[in-house]
């Protein structure tokens, strides 16, 4: 769950790499310090959070949208997807490629090209013949889909939602 | 395999303002995605060697600047707990790689408390008949360990590391404490070779980064127990690192049970008088276990001599008889005192020969007792003592006793 959260805030692997670490590190020196009686997830992304703050702060690293209500919403989906019932979060994350094989065709193509080949927007353009704005525009309808497959699947087997 | 540098890079930046739910929901199902495709069991177990890594260095320093032993106490079994929830929630238990393997393996040592291992050594140019027991390796984890050595002419070495770090008894029975400027000697010069000096756990930690692994078909321990089997082979520059490192490691503990540590015989000991060259059992990396061999005490080349520290009749010696303050021993007839290595033996250029093999196995012991991977508890016992005469002679072997 720790690596998805910093991922979605972080593009470069190497960062995420080690701003796991150093979140693992703070967790373990403020273990003293977490209130058992509130969930651990939160608290463990709370301290991820001013991790990838301070990360932009010190480096050139790009990273995603990080802003405070940004960052607060990321945390309350991370949140109600761990409410999923399943054996781990990778588990639950799996679901998602369930998701993946019901996209349309055209939307499918994207997602693979972008993530399981790691193509660059302007490199799937080439191979798909299109713009860059069309494949951004691609991507994006195909992150809604994802999450609103996500949500209706959890939902009709009974379970909470993806989405807050 | 994927090529981690690139990502569809369309997400805004960290200052675009927009709506925060849209974008945090598309970051959301990106972190998702991107978890999916490129954070595998692999990556995940070198995340967690990694935090390991971290958490015990931390520890280490920690431990240095505050002596409490009750937070000591906290400290570990925090890193413990954390240990155990991350590999379970990385779902380490079913990769099969041999990397997954070995990453696997040192975590799990980390976590595993107090163990031993035999040493046991092959000299150069020796065959399996002439391994000898040599000592004994006991750990708690790669920053608590003791490895308590006797040298086929009865000298004893003792190094180990504590929460203040490395140190070492040399075969005058002085302790010294190594720094970071100057660190504890990996390697112990002998007459007629150099050993290594080094735990398992650390041996093992070296394997990613400097050997080439291979799962191999699981193998038989004597005891019946089944075992992962991993080769590895050096895959950086030549170094005086073994070349090849054979393991067992228990498939349910994930603890190392054994590790044969393989140096090439490049015919340097048959020139010098010794065995060598001659190989009566197929490489016993390529072939199966077949069980410990019967120690023999010495690499003595004539049958006639008996061991220093022991009269002509065959008894001990009395226990305050330690060497000399060069290194001799009563009876002894001048081999050279073993010496530490300040720097890397050369084998190819330098005098002397690597062992052929180091054995480490496993053996059962209590859990230690407080203070044990401190110098001072094993300063008191110098020389050839009746518990080495159990642990290197015919009689059944013994866990150390209690002091």
């Amino acid at each position: 769950m720790l690596t998805a959260f910093l991922r979605s805030l972080v593009y470069d692997s190497a960062a995420v790499d080690d701003l796991f670490q150093e979140t693992m590190l703070t967790a373990w020196r403020r273990l003293p310090d977490y209130d058992r009686e509130r969930p651990f997830g939160p608290w463990l992304r709370g301290i991820a959070s001013n991790m990838v703050l301070q990360h932009r702060r010190r480096s050139r690293t790009k990273l995603l949208s990080c802003e405070p209500a940004v960052l607060e919403a990321l945390d309350r989906r991370f949140g109600t997807l761990e409410l999923v019932p399943a054996d781990s979060f990778r588990a639950r994350a799996e679901r998602l490629r369930t998701c993946m094989e019901r996209l349309p065709q055209k939307l499918r193509e994207v997602v693979e090209l972008g993530y399981a080949r790691g193509l660059l927007l302007r490199e799937i353009g080439i191979a798909l013949q299109a713009t860059e704005e069309a494949v951004k525009k691609r991507i994006q309808r195909a992150r809604d889909m994802l999450l609103r497959c996500l949500s209706v699947d959890a939902s009709s087997s009974g379970e909470p939602e993806g989405t807050p | 395999m994927t090529d981690y540098r690139h990502r569809p890079n369309d997400l805004g930046a960290c200052d675009d303002i927009g709506d925060a739910e849209r974008l945090a929901a598309q970051q959301f199902i990106h972190g998702l995605l991107a978890h999916l495709h490129e954070d595998d069991p692999d990556r995940q177990r070198a995340r967690v060697v990694g935090v390991m890594d971290a958490i015990r260095r931390d520890d280490a320093a920690r431990s240095r600047r505050m002596r409490f032993p009750d937070w000591r106490l906290v400290a570990s079994t925090a890193a413990v707990a954390m240990l155990l929830v991350t590999l379970i929630v990385a779902g380490l238990q079913t990769e099969r790689s041999a990397l997954a393997l070995v990453r696997t393996s040192i975590a799990a040592s980390a976590a595993a408390g107090d163990r031993a291992y035999e040493m046991r050594v092959t000299p150069p140019g020796g065959t399996d008949e002439d391994e000898i027991l040599a000592g004994r390796i006991d750990a708690r984890n790669s920053q608590h360990f003791v490895i308590d050595l006797l040298t086929p002419f009865g000298h004893r070495i003792v190094v180990g590391n504590d929460d203040d770090g490395p140190w070492a008894i040399g075969h005058d029975g002085r302790t010294q404490r190594f720094q970071d400027d100057h660190p504890r000697p990996r390697w112990l010069e002998l007459s007629d070779t150099v050993f290594l000096l080094d735990s398992v756990d650390a041996m093992l930690e070296r394997l990613p980064s400097q050997y080439g692994l291979e799962l191999r078909a699981p193998e038989s321990l004597p005891d019946g127990s089944l075992c992962d089997r991993i080769s590895a082979v050096s895959s950086g520059p030549r170094s005086p690192d073994p070349q090849r490192i054979e393991l067992w490691i228990d498939p349910d503990t994930r603890v190392v049970r054994r590790m044969e540590l393989h140096w090439p015989d490049d015919g340097r000991a048959a020139r010098r008088g010794g065995s060598g060259g001659r190989r009566r059992h197929a490489d016993r990396g390529d072939g199966e276990y077949s069980g410990p061999l019967r120690p023999r005490r010495d690499f003595v080349r004539d049958p006639n001599r008996q061991p220093p520290g022991e009269t002509a009749d065959g008894t001990p010696m009395a226990l305050a008889a330690p060497p000399d303050p060069n290194g001799l021993r009563p009876g002894d007839d001048g081999p050279p005192p073993p010496q530490f290595l300040d720097r890397p033996p050369d084998f190819r250029g330098g005098r002397l020969p690597p062992p052929r093999r180091m054995v480490f196995e496993r053996v059962t012991v209590d859990p230690f007792p407080e203070g044990w991977f401190s110098p001072e508890i094993h300063e008191t016992e110098t020389g050839w003592s009746p518990e080495w005469r159990h642990r290197c002679g015919d009689g059944p072997r013994r866990p150390r006793p209690e002091p």
